[in-house]
């Protein structure tokens, strides 16, 4: 993460792009003549902040609320009202994507076109720029069917081209590890919800060691859907899950200061006598607890369950492609 | 066939696929994308210009004595062929005027980087002001790099001298300020 700003800039005869951080700049200038296409691609990073700004506010909202000390709660409602305006900045400035700009020799990142109204506006405003000195495309090279196979075929620049060292394909991923994940999220979502109803020590150790084991599950899922054919929703279902995790982390860890700061420190001479105190945690002990518990559950069951359904709707998916030219085979033996 | 990849995951993209009105998915990864091309992508790169041979008492290039001279150089008027003729920003120059305005930050478009001395002596006179005592050491430095780069090539793009001011004016307030309370220390002993 670089603390430079980027600004791109609109010249005479080219688009200058700024790289500055306050004390230098540095400068790239892609004349119009040279501009041979503007890629963009919408990406999830807006709804991602979205998704932890809301969760900040919840959570922050939940420790204003439940919390007993008054000046840790105006500091929650603080929190709050910080966290919303930042969510409110995310909505209002619009969907995210990234636009590389490419020409025979270099693709470049637009690092200054993360927003999709102003990439938009941006390459309207460019369009007749560039195409003033490269003229307009001819009607036949506009628009043709996706489906077809094109007759216009560019001359071949790639290999003069630089950021493009990887030039491997998606492998095919089934997804086991992720439904591996989803169904011990599932089953701590419902360990969770009976604790809720009915305390025991060995539910809250069991469900202890069920988020050690799909921490694990989940961070060898991201690695291994990176370039697989894993499906977006699965992808964003195994991300939406380790941002979870991570709320959860840190609600535990706030629970167990809580906790320790309330509980006589006479009673707690080992380890496990610290251990017992967290185990013996019971979620009608006190409203925070409930809270937590009760937020716990309803996460774990919703991505455990939508998790595993599109893992499963995935692998169907597969199964059935590949089926129809197995069928083939056996018809040819046959 | 060469196309154009998906900025994803690196899978060739049809041209079925480029100027299309709205986002359409990547056919390896789903990703939503859209390209937009140009002209420039089908006619590939520009073939050089080669310097055509002198015949008779035509009028040479400097540099090349045997090839025909084309125009003169915007800067020095010395005759250069079209090997030799470097168009930049409308302008025609031979290769030594560019090297040497690239050299003394003449030529604005060959610039790739930039000290901006004013956001520097501007930070410099701010942020020791949090821990008040140094800038004792950085108000004089402030306002000797103000002085220094007054006409220091700035940024390519338009900006005032307007940081260079706030700079010296606050490194001046904290001389005086100094100067004041060291006085006052002082006549009180």
């Amino acid at each position: 993460m670089s603390l430079s700003r980027c600004s791109l800039y609109l010249g005479d005869d080219h688009i200058l792009g700024v790289d500055s951080n306050g004390f230098s700049e540095d400068y790239k200038r892609f004349y119009f003549s040279d501009i041979q296409a503007i890629i963009t691609r919408r990406t999830r990073r807006g709804a991602t902040w979205s998704i932890v700004l809301a969760l900040m506010i919840a959570s922050s909202s939940a420790g204003a609320l439940f919390l007993e000390v008054e000046s840790v709660r105006i500091l929650s409602w603080i929190l709050s009202g910080t966290f919303l305006a930042f969510l409110l900045v995310n909505i209002f400035r619009g969907p995210t994507c990234v636009c590389h700009i490419m020409t025979a020799v270099q693709e470049d990142e637009l690092p200054s076109l993360n927003r999709l109204r102003v990439a938009r506006k941006v390459i309207e405003t460019l369009r007749p720029a560039v195409e003033r000195v490269q003229g307009r495309l001819n009607p036949e090279e506009v628009n043709i069917d996706p489906n077809e196979e094109t007759l216009h075929a560019p001359r071949t620049t790639r290999p003069l081209r630089q950021p493009h060292a990887r030039g491997h394909g998606i492998r095919h991923d089934g997804g086991t590890i992720h439904m591996l994940a989803f169904a011990l999220i599932l089953l701590d979502g419902f360990l969770t919800g009976i604790e809720l109803l009915h305390h025991s020590p060995v539910i809250i150790g069991v469900s202890f060691g069920l988020t050690l084991l799909y921490s694990i599950c989940i961070i060898i899922a991201l690695v291994k859907q990176h370039e697989s054919d894993i499906p977006g929703t699965v992808r964003r279902m195994t991300w939406a899950s380790l941002g979870y995790l991570c709320v959860s982390y840190l609600l535990g860890y706030v629970l167990m200061v809580t906790t320790l700061m309330t509980s006589r420190p006479e009673k707690m001479v080992t380890q496990w006598d610290l251990y017992r105190v967290i185990l013996d945690l019971s979620p009608q002990d006190s409203r925070l607890v409930m809270g937590v518990y009760a937020f716990a559950a309803v996460c774990s069951l919703a991505l455990g369950a939508v998790g595993l359904v599109r893992v499963k709707k995935h692998r169907d998916d597969w199964a059935s492609a590949s089926r129809p030219g197995q069928d083939l085979e056996g018809e040819a033996r046959g | 066939m060469e196309e154009i990849s998906c900025t994803h995951c690196h899978a060739p993209i049809l041209a079925g696929y480029y100027n299309t009105l709205d986002f359409i998915p990547c056919p390896s990864c789903h990703v939503p994308v859209k390209i937009d091309v140009f002209p420039a992508f089908y006619h590939g790169l520009r073939p050089g210009k080669e310097g055509e041979t002198l015949i008779d008492d035509q009028a040479s290039c400097f540099y090349h004595p045997q090839k025909k001279a084309v125009i003169p150089c915007d800067h020095c008027g010395r005759f250069l062929c079209a090997l030799c003729d470097v168009e930049l920003s409308g302008k025609h120059l031979c290769p030594t005027c560019v090297e040497k305005g690239k050299k003394k930050g003449r030529i604005i478009n060959l610039d790739r980087h930039r000290l901006l001395y004013d956001g520097t002596a501007l930070r410099l006179a701010l942020l020791p002001m949090i821990t008040v005592w140094l800038t004792i050491i950085t108000a004089p430095i402030t306002i000797y790099l103000s002085i220094r780069h007054w006409n220091s090539p700035m940024s390519v793009i338009r900006r005032t001298k307007v940081r260079f001011i706030l700079a010296v004016v606050i490194s001046g307030l904290q001389i005086l300020a100094w100067t004041t309370g060291i006085v006052y220390f002082v006549s009180r002993r």
